[in-house]
């Protein structure tokens, strides 16, 4: 933001009338004297129409509901509708570029994969704007290529739609979104088994090394020894043998005493 | 109870966990029934002598470095009855002093039966292991398809009328059972060892040698069953309840305020054995070797 300084006219040159009766600033008259000077003007201007700034405000917002709005000061220009580019150097409707446009809308894009053949094509988002595809090539290999819907890719996603009809198409998808399923499915299945092979090997080794503590080995206590044998859980073997250890710590404390 | 020379037969060979959890289910049998008498066959870096002196009355060691080590060491038992209990077990229950009870005189062999709602494979074919619940393989198991009243289409020895059906059932659970040391009992238990031993090292000529599917290769039970299908010992097996041998996964309608669990039987899990095997140059497998003794 500017910062304006705020200065006195007086230190300035300027003469400042305060009182009441003059409407405006030394500059104010000073225009006044230059009107007198032109005689057009002087005829037109009326000096008795006080030049104060609500005046002219009503003046301008009366003159703005008038009617009467027309070019008083013949600013505007009329067009020269019988002679302009157009008339002169008429273009043909064939050559028009909005005719380019609306033909290249409607003629076929060039076929965009060689010598490749599309062999399978399906939508691999759920917006459906994206489109994967297989083009068998003509030495048999096979190449797959995901596109979107982007301007750039116009030519391959029209083919692609031409050539694989929008059922075959959402039937292809359909195909795909299960094949994703089962294979979600039998992850999620391996992963179990993996997770529960691997508890099943821990609390056997948990099991084998509680045996191995001389503390459960020589305890009498056949229902602790027992629920050891028993335990689901890691957890269970390592509580058990918890409870065996300090029910062994009880009975010496009973026999010391 | 009985105080003849009667004792269980445990066998930890090949990987470290069978060995730790023979002395576990010992020991926990030795909780129940401290008169027990235990004979463990084992390798001998394993064993804690401390320890496992005071469980099992014998330890012995040089034995075949082989999952199916059991087989080898069934006949070498100096008992007069003898319980072979897989090493994956424990005990829970009194009524353990009780089991050798199970096996009367006139009877060579107790054994549970292979439940098909909770086995690998019970029924198969010359071709296929057969699925008990599949309704086309139900009609080859039984008349009309209709396991509650239909005769029996399977054959469980060569000599069974139903031996020309070309289905099969390996009816006997091989985790567990008494045997008693008669000579013809004895025989049976070797020649299971041989055709075990013959059937392991068979995969590459499988179809050659054997008529049933090659998936069934490495099951004791297959070996046993046939070895008591083409062959009659004299062996006679009895059925003894499933509380003498109940296995994760049976169900509990099994049991009953009678029939209390004797003994649980679980599965040791697969990455602990490969992780725990012998350290030996001659054994380049999972499954061991009959002929490396350590």
């Amino acid at each position: 933001m500017t910062n304006v300084e705020s200065i006195d006219p007086r230190q300035h040159g300027f003469r400042v009338d305060v009182s009441e009766d003059v409407a405006s600033s030394e500059a104010e008259l000073a225009n006044k004297e230059i009107d007198k000077k032109i005689p057009e003007f002087e005829e037109e201007i009326n000096h008795e129409v006080p030049h104060d700034r609500d005046s002219v405000e009503k003046e301008v917002y009366k003159e703005s509901l008038s009617q009467d709005r027309g070019d008083r000061l013949g600013l505007v220009r009329k067009a020269d509708i019988e002679n302009n580019s157009w008339t002169r150097d008429p273009v043909d409707e064939d050559r028009r570029e909005e005719t380019k446009v609306a033909e290249n809308e409607t003629k076929e894009p060039e076929w965009p994969f060689g010598d490749g053949e599309i062999i399978y094509a399906f939508f691999s988002n759920d917006g459906r704007t994206v489109l994967t595809f297989f083009l068998r090539m003509p030495d048999d290999r096979v190449e797959n290529h995901t596109i979107d819907s982007a301007p750039m890719h116009k030519a391959a996603w029209h083919h692609i739609k031409k050539e694989v009809p929008e059922d075959q198409l959402n039937r292809n998808t359909q195909r795909e979104i299960n094949k994703i399923h089962r294979l979600r499915e039998r992850e999620e299945s391996e992963h179990k088994d993996v997770e529960g092979k691997q508890k099943q090997e821990g609390l056997f080794g948990a099991k084998v090394e509680a045996f191995e503590l001389p503390v459960v080995t020589n305890s009498t206590n056949r229902e602790l020894k027992s629920a050891i044998r028993k335990s689901k859980s890691t957890m269970e073997v390592i509580a058990t043998v918890g409870a065996l250890i300090a029910l062994e710590h009880m009975n010496k404390d009973d026999k010391s005493e | 109870m009985t105080s003849q020379n009667n004792g269980f037969l445990y066998v930890g060979s090949l990987t470290k966990p069978y060995y730790d959890a023979a002395v576990m289910s010992a020991e926990s049998v030795k909780d129940y029934w401290p008169e027990a008498k235990c004979t463990l066959f084992t390798h001998e870096p394993w064993v804690n002598q401390n320890r496992d002196s005071k469980i099992f009355d014998k330890i012995i060691t040089n034995v075949p470095a082989h999952c199916r080590a059991k087989l080898w060491a069934l006949e070498q038992t100096t008992y007069d009855k003898t319980c072979y209990m897989d090493a994956d077990t424990y005990c829970e229950h009194d009524d353990i002093k009780y089991i050798f009870d199970e096996l009367p005189d006139d009877y060579d062999m107790v054994m549970t039966i292979n439940r098909a709602y909770n086995a690998k494979v019970v029924y198969f074919t010359n071709d296929k292991e057969l699925t008990h619940y599949e309704e086309e393989d139900k009609k080859l198991i039984w008349e009309g398809g209709d396991p509650k009243n239909g005769k029996p289409l399977y054959a469980i020895h060569s000599w069974d009328p139903t031996a020309n059906n070309g289905v099969y059932r390996m009816k006997w659970h091989c985790g567990m059972f008494i045997y008693n040391n008669k000579p013809h009992t004895l025989e049976m238990l070797h020649a299971w060892y041989e055709n075990y031993k013959e059937q392991i090292t068979s995969k590459k000529v499988w179809e050659k040698k054997f008529n049933h599917p090659k998936s069934l290769w490495f099951w004791d039970t297959y070996a046993f069953w046939r070895t008591n299908y083409y062959k009659n010992y004299n062996v006679r097996i009895k059925e003894i309840h499933p509380k003498w041998n109940f296995v994760n996964g049976y169900r509990d309608y099994e049991l009953s305020e009678k029939h209390q669990k004797v003994m649980h039987h679980y599965t040791i899990p697969g990455g602990i054995q490969d992780e725990g095997l012998i350290d030996d140059p001659s054994i380049s497998n999972t499954i061991g070797n009959f002929d490396v003794f350590r």
